[in-house]
C-alpha cells in the first residue's frame, strides 16, 4: 500500500514540476514577503530594541523562518478539498482502491518536496546568509528537534486543514469561510508576527490553542533555544493536539462521505 | 461472487435539493430556515445482469442513469433497497470491491492535465497494484488497437478530445476490471473515434467476458454494443429485455418520410404523424399498408421523393417514451 502513496506523491511532485506558471508563482510567493519583512524590521530594530523579547537578528531569522514553513508545510487541502467536493472531483477518488484522506496527504508530501525542490537555492542562499553573519548558533540537537517539529507542523496543519475543507460537505460556498480562517490562522499561528508581541491575555490564549505549532513553535525551537524538557512538553501537547484532529478527520470523513452521497450526487 | 456481474433490489435514490426564493423576505428566511426539496432520482429500481452482458441503461435527461451508476460503483448511497455488484455490497467501499470494477464518465476526465497519459496509467499500476510487465503489455496492447501508442508520451492537456477519451477508455480496462461502467463515454466525440472506441469495446467484451453497463444519449452507442437493454422513465424501469425483442416488437411498421407539396393537408394523412417541419413530414405505417400508402400520398399529390425506412432503436425509444408519458 506503501507504494500506492509514493506514486500519488511522485504525481503530484511531477505536476508541480510540469507547471512552469507555478514555479514562478512560487518562486515570488517566497521571496517577497522575506525580503519586504527583512527591510521592514531591519529598519525599525536598528538600534539595538527588542520585540517581545526579540532581537533584530532573531527576528529576521524568525521571518525568513514562518516563510520557510509557509511554502513548506501549509498546503492549502482546505481550497483543495472544497473544490473537489463541489465540482464532484471527489468521485474520481472515492471509486479508486485508496483511503481519501492517504491520497490527499501523499498528494501533499510530493507538492511539498516540489517546493522544497525548487526553494533549495534560495533556501541554501538563506542558510549561507545566517551562517556567515553568524546570526544563530544551533546544536545538532535543535537542528533534530527543529527538523522533528517541521514535520509534525505539516501532520497537524494537514489534518486541521482536512477538517476545515470537509465542511464543504455540509455547506455550498466555502470561499468566505475559507478567506477569514486563513487570516485567523495567520494571525494565531504567529505568521504575522512573533506571538509574544500580542497582549499578555491573548498569548495566554494562544498557547492553549494548536495554532501555534503551525508556526511560531518550529521557528521557537530555532531561534529560542528551549530546554529539552520545554520543547518535549510541547511536543506532548503537539501530539496530542494531531490524534485529536486525526480522530474528528475520521469522522467528519464518515459523515461527509455519506452527506456527499445525499445531496451532490 | 454470485450467479449475477450486477443485482439490484428496490434501489431507490432520493436528493434533498436546497430551494431559494427570488425575494429580499425568501433570501432572508432562507437563512433561518432554508427550504428543502427532496427529489426522486431513482424509484425501486430491480434487474440483474449476467457476467459477460453489455447492457444498455437508457432514459432521457433526469431519469437516474448517473445516480444509478454512482450507486452501483460505491459513490453513492442508496436511499432505500440494495445493490450487489460482483457479489460485493458497493456502500462498504472495499478496495477488493473498487479493483473489480471500473469507471469511465464522458463528461468528467480522470487524468492529470500537466502530466502524459503514461504518468497516470503507472499511478494506476501501483494502485491496482498490478505487475509491471504485465500492465505494460496490456496497455501497448490496448494503446495499439485505440491507436494511441504515439499519445502515451504527450502531454495530456495537448490531446484532442477523443484521444483523451481513448485513454480514458484504455485506463478503464487496463486495471482489468470485471464490470466496466460507462457513463455517456462517446460524448462530442467524432465519427471515427466513436467507430474506435465502439470496436474496442466489443472486442474487450468478446475476448475477456468483461461486463458493460453503458449509459448513453448516442444511440448508434447503444445498437452497436449492447445486447439488452434496461429503459428508466423518471427513475422507474419500462424495458428491461433483449435489444432484438425491442426490435421486433416495433418491426411491423415503417416510417414514410416525404418532401410536403403545396397542396398539402394534414387531414389527408392517415398514418400517425411521427415529425414535421415546413417542408417533410414523416408518417408511421404498418408493413402491409405502405406502397398502398405512397400510391394514395402520389395520387392526391401530398408530396415528393418519399423514402421508406425501418423503424430505428432511437424511433422506437422515443416511441415508447411517447407512450409513456401518454399513460401519465
Amino acid at each position: 500500500m506503501l507504494k500506492t502513496y509514493r506514486a500519488v506523491s511522485k504525481i503530484s511532485l511531477k505536476s508541480i514540476l510540469a507547471n512552469k506558471s507555478s514555479v514562478v508563482i512560487l518562486l515570488l510567493q517566497a521571496l517577497v514577503p522575506s525580503i519586504v519583512m527583512f527591510y521592514l524590521w531591519s529598519l525599525i530594530l536598528n538600534h539595538g530594541q527588542t520585540v517581545g523579547g526579540f532581537t533584530k537578528n532573531q527576528i529576521v531569522i524568525y521571518y525568513i523562518g514562518v516563510n520557510f514553513i509557509n511554502s513548506f508545510v501549509w498546503y492549502a487541502i482546505d481550497w483543495e478539498l472544497n473544490d473537489d467536493i463541489h465540482s464532484g472531483e471527489l468521485s474520481n477518488i472515492i471509486h479508486r482502491p485508496i483511503a481519501i484522506e492517504k491520497y490527499y496527504f501523499a498528494k501533499m508530501v510530493g507538492d511539498r518536496l516540489a517546493n522544497l525542490l525548487l526553494l533549495a537555492p534560495i533556501l541554501i542562499i538563506g542558510i549561507l546568509y545566517i551562517l556567515v553573519k553568524n546570526l544563530l548558533q544551533i546544536s545538532l540537537i535543535v537542528l533534530l528537534e527543529f527538523a522533528f517539529s517541521i514535520i509534525m507542523s505539516a501532520v497537524l496543519w494537514f489534518l486541521f486543514s482536512y477538517i476545515i475543507g470537509s465542511v464543504a460537505y455540509w455547506f455550498d460556498n466555502l470561499f468566505f469561510v475559507l478567506l477569514v480562517k486563513e487570516v485567523l490562522v495567520n494571525l494565531l499561528a504567529g505568521f504575522y508576527f512573533p506571538l509574544e508581541i500580542l497582549p499578555p491575555f491573548l498569548v495566554k490564549i494562544t498557547k492553549c490553542l494548536p495554532f501555534q505549532y503551525f508556526s511560531s513553535f518550529p521557528i521557537d525551537t530555532l531561534v529560542k533555544g528551549l530546554s529539552l524538557q520545554s520543547w518535549l512538553k510541547n511536543t506532548g501537547i503537539e501530539i496530542a493536539w494531531a490524534v485529536i484532529f486525526y480522530v474528528i478527520v475520521q469522522i467528519v470523513n464518515r459523515k461527509g462521505l455519506q452527506r456527499y452521497s445525499d445531496v451532490m450526487g | 461472487m454470485g450467479e449475477n456481474a450486477i443485482e439490484v433490489h428496490d434501489l431507490s435514490k432520493k436528493y434533498v435539493v436546497a430551494t431559494r426564493g427570488e425575494t429580499w423576505h425568501a433570501i432572508a428566511k432562507n437563512i433561518f430556515k432554508p427550504e428543502r426539496t427532496v427529489v426522486n432520482a431513482v424509484k425501486s429500481l430491480n434487474f440483474t445482469i449476467k457476467p459477460g452482458e453489455k447492457v444498455g441503461f437508457i432514459g432521457q435527461n433526469g431519469a437516474g442513469k448517473t445516480t444509478t451508476i454512482k450507486m452501483l460503483t460505491g459513490t453513492l448511497f442508496p436511499s432505500s433497497g440494495y445493490c450487489r455488484v460482483n457479489g460485493f455490497d458497493p456502500t462498504k467501499r472495499t478496495n477488493d470491491f473498487k479493483k473489480s470494477i471500473s469507471v469511465v464518465m464522458g463528461n468528467r476526465s480522470q487524468l492529470f492535465p500537466d502530466l502524459t497519459p503514461r504518468d497516470y496509467l503507472k499511478l494506476l499500476q501501483s494502485m491496482y497494484d498490478i505487475s509491471e510487465t504485465s500492465f505494460q503489455e496490456t496497455v501497448n496492447n490496448l494503446a495499439r488497437v485505440l491507436n494511441v501508442t504515439r499519445k502515451l508520451d504527450t502531454q495530456t492537456r495537448k490531446l484532442s478530445l477523443g484521444e483523451r477519451m481513448k485513454i480514458e477508455f484504455l485506463a478503464g480496462v487496463a486495471t482489468r476490471p470485471k464490470v466496466l461502467f460507462l457513463d455517456e463515454p462517446t460524448i462530442g466525440l467524432d465519427v471515427l473515434a466513436k467507430r474506435d472506441i465502439r470496436k474496442f469495446l466489443l472486442q474487450l467484451n468478446k475476448e475477456e467476458k468483461l461486463t458493460v453497463f453503458l449509459t448513453s444519449h448516442d444511440m448508434e452507442d447503444i445498437a452497436t454494443i449492447c445486447d439488452r437493454l434496461i429503459i428508466a422513465n423518471h427513475g422507474e424501469i419500462m424495458w428491461n429485455g433483449q435489444k432484438q425483442d425491442l426490435l421486433d416488437k416495433f418491426s411491423s411498421n415503417k416510417y414514410i418520410t416525404f418532401d410536403k407539396s403545396e397542396t398539402f393537408a394534414e387531414k389527408n394523412i392517415e398514418g400517425k404523424i411521427i415529425n414535421q417541419d415546413d417542408l417533410t413530414i414523416t408518417i408511421k405505417v404498418p408493413n402491409e399498408e405502405v406502397d398502398d400508402m405512397i400510391a394514395f400520398l402520389a395520387k392526391n399529390k401530398q408530396g415528393s421523393n418519399y423514402q421508406i425506412n425501418e423503424l430505428k432503436l432511437e424511433d422506437i425509444i422515443l416511441e415508447l417514451f411517447a407512450e409513456e408519458n401518454q399513460k401519465c
